[in-house]
């Protein structure tokens, strides 16, 4: 039988492995954002300041008590006089309006996709929220900009991690999380067949898909020895796929680390060039090596590794380089934004330094020196951004829609009309003007809605928003 | 910019700030107490909703995590309420997909997952701070909101049920020549 401290051993290996597969959680952060952006400001208790005494030694705490209880006890004393020397009387305290705090309304439902290939055309994503688990979730299309909007797809699960829609919308794909549910339609929509992932692919690690057509997975493979993956490829929407390479995670994957692993973020430029944002760790067995992507030039048969100076002054490495999927505007003009972190091993919170963009100009071939960027919200990681062009870049990432068109130096708030308390989820841009945004609003019971800009975000319609799951609208 | 919007502004980003930094170990902990990645992550979106709401929660992380974790371990409980409830009355929802089980299907320990398996609720809870966490017994009993002997107890009789389990399961796969 095995002794407690090998147990205890073996326990916590488990523990950093399941630690080190386990899938990324940015969606659930903007949902808790955004619900939390619904609800009214919290109590007064709340508002206090969060370190009130954290500045103050110990023995100025101490004065400070002794002082507030001296000062008490003389009020009271001088109160007890006065009120022996009053007449008697009925005194009505005056009513002051007390703010009910209450639980952040859940919303119906989440916005999980949204993508327009024309000014009338679109397809949005709805999933229903509850505690069962995510889902169901529905597709609508609508082909008067907006206005109205019909029904295509359901099923029961979370909402869809990629649709993608070819120029004139008759070709379409949406990819739910692991390839699962994988649907395609040739008809606009007007029928979806449910696609297949090829038979090996039992643990999908990581995909991506560049277009209706075109898509990659990697997956785990059920093979004797563990840490085996396929890369199988897609170029008729799933309908059939290709292994082309078998690749060794331990060994393909493991720069700088003692062990090797799929967890990032995958994406491709064009059929033959793409890169894969390795997690960043912390602990023993790390190598200090510079911070990197892992990039492949021929469709993902083979990996390497491509290495980001670090900037100037700036101790920037694996364990502290957090990546955001390289991001591009067309063939050759891209950027990639990092951010800088320093993560405990063991508990507790990151800490979470400055961001810096390195740009390319020749389809990420080459990188530029890092320069710093200024990322509006909190500053607590990279956020959801959408890159317009080679500067001018849009972020959502708290209840704010802001704006830079300088590369990330200076930003703009882009509320012009959209109501208050407005938290946009989805957003979609055609060019640097033309671009829809699905949100939730606020109110005792949040609603979804649905807006239009055509002048880069400056001004939002409002569009009728579809029903929610077959009961009545919305919002 | 008026100074309450100000201080609203500036409350939301602390708690954003503290979404980000407890998102994730809070939907692995989730994770191991109901098995279902997207529950998990409804569980964890409804105990951070709760924590905002509430003039209860306190401000220092350390303490904050304490109290997430708590909520969320009712929830749990809650579900599994409902769960046993609901389940003579309805059919079971069927699940596409839950990454959970990649997860735990990439760690080549399988017989370590099978052992965790078996542990109930609140012995699950134990192991995982204390191992998959590295809290000390005292922080867990705290999370937990029980004394710091039960949790010794607690985590002493899990591992042994892992151990025998592991043990007969390995012993189980031999075949006699």
């Amino acid at each position: 039988m095995e002794a407690r401290t090998s147990l205890e051993e073996r326990l916590r290996a488990y523990a950093r492995e399941y630690d080190r597969e386990f899938p990324g959680t940015g969606g659930v952060e903007r949902r808790i954002v955004a619900r939390i952006t619904l609800a009214p400001a919290r109590s007064a208790r709340f508002s206090s300041p969060r370190w009130p005494w954290g500045m103050a030694g110990g023995l100025v705490r101490e004065l400070a008590i002794v002082a507030v209880l001296l000062l008490l006890a003389g009020v009271l004393v001088v109160g007890a006089t006065k009120l022996r020397s009053l007449p008697t009387r009925t005194v009505t305290p005056p009513v002051t309006a007390t703010p009910q705090i209450s639980k952040p309304a859940l919303p119906p439902a989440y916005w999980t996709a949204l993508h327009f290939v024309s000014a009338n055309a679109g397809w949005i994503a709805e999933t229903k929220a509850n505690q069962t688990g995510a889902g169901p979730t529905f597709i609508y299309k609508t082909t008067d900009g907006g206005r109205t909007w019909q029904q295509q797809l359901t099923w029961d699960g979370p909402g869809p991690q990629y649709a993608r829609f070819s120029a004139n919308g008759s070709h379409g794909l949406l990819v739910g999380l692991g390839g699962v549910p994988l649907f395609k339609t040739v008809d606009g929509g007007a029928d979806w067949q449910r696609m297949a992932l090829p038979a090996q692919a039992t643990q999908v690690a990581l995909q991506y898909f560049l277009n209706a057509d075109e898509g990659w997975i990697i997956s785990y493979l059920s093979e004797a020895t563990p840490g085996i993956a396929g890369v199988f490829h897609t170029t008729d929407g799933g309908q059939s796929w290709t292994q082309t390479a078998r690749l060794d995670v331990n060994q393909d994957f493991s720069h700088g680390l003692s062990g090797g692993s799929l967890q990032g973020n995958l994406v491709f430029l064009d059929s033959s060039n793409g890169w894969i944002t390795p997690a960043n760790y912390s602990g023993t067995g790390i190598t200090p090596v510079p911070a990197y992507l892992y990039v492949t030039h021929d469709g993902g048969k083979t990996w390497g590794v491509q290495e980001f100076a670090a900037p100037a002054a700036v101790g920037m490495n694996p364990s502290t380089a957090s990546f955001l999927p390289p991001g591009f505007v067309n063939d050759r003009e891209g950027v990639v934004l990092v951010t800088q972190e320093s993560v405990p091993n063991g508990p507790g919170a990151p800490t979470i330094g400055a961001t810096y963009a390195y740009t390319t100009s020749d389809g990420g071939d080459h990188w530029s020196a890092a320069q710093k960027v200024v990322i509006p919200g909190n500053g607590y990681g990279p956020p959801a951004m959408v890159v317009l062009d080679a500067r001018t870049w849009l972020t959502f990432n708290a209840s704010q829609l802001e704006r830079t068109t300088d590369g990330g130096v200076h930003w703009e708030s882009l509320a012009g009309g959209l109501p208050p308390n407005t938290y946009a989820t989805e957003l979609d841009f055609q060019d640097v003007n033309h671009g829809w945004l699905a949100a939730i609003r606020s109110s005792a019971q949040p609603t979804l809605a649905v807006f239009q800009t055509s002048d880069g975000g400056a001004h939002w319609t409002a569009l009728t928003a579809p029903p929610l799951g077959g009961q009545p609208a919305g919002g | 910019m008026d100074a309450a919007f100000i201080m609203k502004r500036d409350e939301r980003q602390w708690f954003e700030g503290i979404v980000s930094s407890l998102a994730r170990p809070a939907t692995k902990f989730a994770n191991v107490l109901v098995h279902d990645f997207d529950l998990a992550e409804e569980i964890v979106q409804e105990a951070f909703a709760r924590m905002w709401a509430s003039p209860n929660t306190p401000s220092a992380e350390i303490e904050f995590r304490r109290y997430l974790y708590r909520t969320i371990t009712n929830l749990a409980n809650d579900y599994y309420r409902r769960r046993v409830r609901r389940s003579t009355s309805e059919a079971a929802i069927p699940v596409v997909v839950n990454p959970l089980e990649l997860v735990e299907a990439r760690a080549s320990d399988e017989a370590m997952q099978a052992a965790l398996n078996i542990l109930g609720l609140r012995e699950r809870q134990a192991i995982y701070l204390r191992y998959f966490e590295d809290r000390s017994f005292a922080e867990t009993a705290r999370i937990m909101g029980t004394r710091q002997v039960t949790v010794r107890v607690m985590v002493h009789r899990a591992l042994g049920k892992l151990r025998r389990h592991i043990s007969e399961n390995s012993l189980s796969d031999q075949v006699a020549i």
